[in-house]
């Protein structure tokens, strides 16, 4: 590797006040966290949206199972008895579905809150 | 150790005052999930969702009791709030909530556990409450000295007296003939109550529509309340159900079982009228004019009309034995359980934010102090807990 002399003179004269290189230091890691702040509200929204929807798929496939098979069992005969399996897969879309909103929400508002602290300290 | 004790006394200190806030801004009208749980619940029980209707059923027990407490502890905390929604033409009639939703719990009870006993007592409850309601709530809006306009003070939520009414009147047709002994006494009284009922709301809906029709009309204006011109057309079909249900070998009711009859088809044929309407408006307010869904406890109001339409179809159905009726039921049924499954969303997502936010004060109190107002994407998050703001239509 070739070392240009005259550059590495010109950067050893080169004079950076220290508070630059500190503030420099200090201003890397907080643009890191609000980037992922940012992502995880994106990653959340998304999973609450698809949570959304597959509850209300959920809900539907499960009414509509019931209305056209004359379905008249309840959770216990399901979970325990096995009385009708394709129901029971519609609770288990429904419950899918509200995981998938529960951990986006929290996951979007944990981004939220981070980045809504990062801009509350900029401000300061 | 000084420094830990205020460090303490700091953090309840904040917790007090984002509770007395809360209870403070209280909606008078939150009894609407209480109400929009419980007919979802009957719903799913008589169209035969099992798995579904017991779980709705405790999250009510659950959510009724709450509610009661919050009420109470807001007439401890801030009694001059509490007074000043009683006297409000946009709050006031939020109260009649307590009515609905206290009869729909006794009715529950009497579907889901047999339990005739405490169907009574709710009735007895409810009736208690309904007096109180209609002669307190009306005589303060009449006597205040200072009025709004017309466009200002009428909104969707003044229909819940209607809807109280004919609650006491259903639960009323399932309690009462047995219990008083003397059936034409306890009909007459029930179809004074459906009667009083159907008077209300051509009172109130013809006030309503002149508002719709002849004052300035802007998106904000249409808060979800409005469906309530529909759901409190639906629950007078239900009571007309429930008494025709109820008249046994009466021979007073069977003197007036055309006309109630009648009235009870005029009743459901006006609460489909207004389905298409309210689907335009809201379409006009979300679609066109860009009016953001967030959670407001108002939604719950949209979500009782679904269920009751449904129920109160499925009875008509019955009643006249048109089974053509049902397929409506299941129908809305099926709108009613997403409407209330998105609505409840929005509920945990706040009660979600406040957990959030007490786990962040306690790990780093001064972080959280200001409490940042943090928007759920999609629908259904207003972290502020504004619900006052939102009064109603304006």
């Amino acid at each position: 590797m070739k070392i240009n002399p005259s550059a590495t003179v010109q950067q050893v004269d080169m004079w950076i006040p220290l508070e630059k290189i500190e503030r420099a230091q200090a201003v890397a890691p907080v643009e890191s966290r609000a980037q992922q702040a940012e992502s995880m509200q994106r990653r959340g929204r998304k999973m609450v949206i698809a949570g959304f929807v597959i509850t209300i798929a959920g809900v539907v496939a499960y009414c509509a199972a019931t209305f056209a098979g004359g379905m008249n069992v309840d959770m216990g005969d399901l979970l325990f008895r096995n009385a009708d399996p394709f129901a029971l897969s519609t609770l288990g879309i429904l419950g899918i579905g509200t995981l998938s909103w529960l951990v986006g929400s929290l996951t979007y508002l944990r981004g939220a809150m981070d980045a809504d602290e990062e801009s509350s300290q900029d401000a300061k | 150790m000084k420094a830990a004790a205020s460090t303490s006394v700091g953090r309840s200190e904040r917790v007090s005052r984002y509770v007395s806030e809360q209870l403070l801004n209280m909606h008078p009208a939150y009894f609407a999930m209480s109400m929009a749980t419980g007919i979802v619940s009957i719903a799913c029980f008589l169209l035969g969702l099992r798995v579904l209707f017991p779980l709705l059923f405790w999250i009510n027990v659950f959510a009724y009791a709450l509610i009661w407490i919050a009420m109470i502890a807001r007439v401890v905390v801030h009694p001059k709030a509490f007074l000043s929604d009683w006297t409000s033409h946009q709050r006031g009639p939020g109260y009649f909530t307590s009515v609905a939703a206290t009869c729909v719990l006794g009715s529950q009870f009497v579907l889901f556990r047999h339990e005739p006993g405490i169907g009574f007592a709710l009735w007895g409850f409810g009736l208690f409450l309904w007096a109180v309601c209609t002669y307190t709530v009306f005589v303060a809006l009449s006597i205040r000295e200072e009025k709004p306009s017309l466009a200002d003070g009428i909104n969707g939520g003044w229909l819940i007296a209607v809807v109280a009414t004919q609650a006491v009147c259903v639960l009323g047709c399932q309690v009462l003939p047995d219990r008083l002994g003397n059936r034409d006494a306890a009909l007459f009284l029930l179809t004074s109550f459906w009667l009083c009922g159907g008077m209300l709301y051509i009172w109130m809906i013809s006030l309503i529509f002149y508002r719709y029709t002849f004052f300035r009309f802007s998106p904000s204006d249409l808060m979800p309340p409005y469906w309530i011109n529909m759901g409190a057309v639906a629950i007078s079909t239900l009571a007309g159900t429930a008494l025709l249900g109820a008249t046994g070998d009466s021979p007073l009711a069977a003197s007036l079982r055309p006309f109630v009859r009648g009235f009870t088809m005029l009743f459901w044929a006006t609460a489909t009228w207004w389905i298409p309407m309210l689907l335009v408006l809201g379409i006009w307010r979300h679609g066109v004019k860009r009016v953001p869904f967030s959670y407001n406890p108002l939604y719950w109001g949209l979500v009782f009309p679904f269920g009751m339409y449904s129920v109160c179809t499925y009875r008509l159905g019955q009643t006249l034995e048109l089974p053509f009726l049902t397929w409506l039921a299941r129908g809305f049924v099926i709108v009613a359980i997403s409407a209330w499954v998105l609505t409840f969303f929005g509920l945990l997502a706040r009660f979600l934010y406040l957990f959030l936010l007490a786990a962040r004060a306690l790990s780093r109190p001064s972080v959280a102090s200001s409490g940042p107002a943090v928007m759920h994407p999609a629908v259904l998050v207003q972290a502020s807990a504004n619900s006052s703001s939102s009064g109603g239509p304006s």
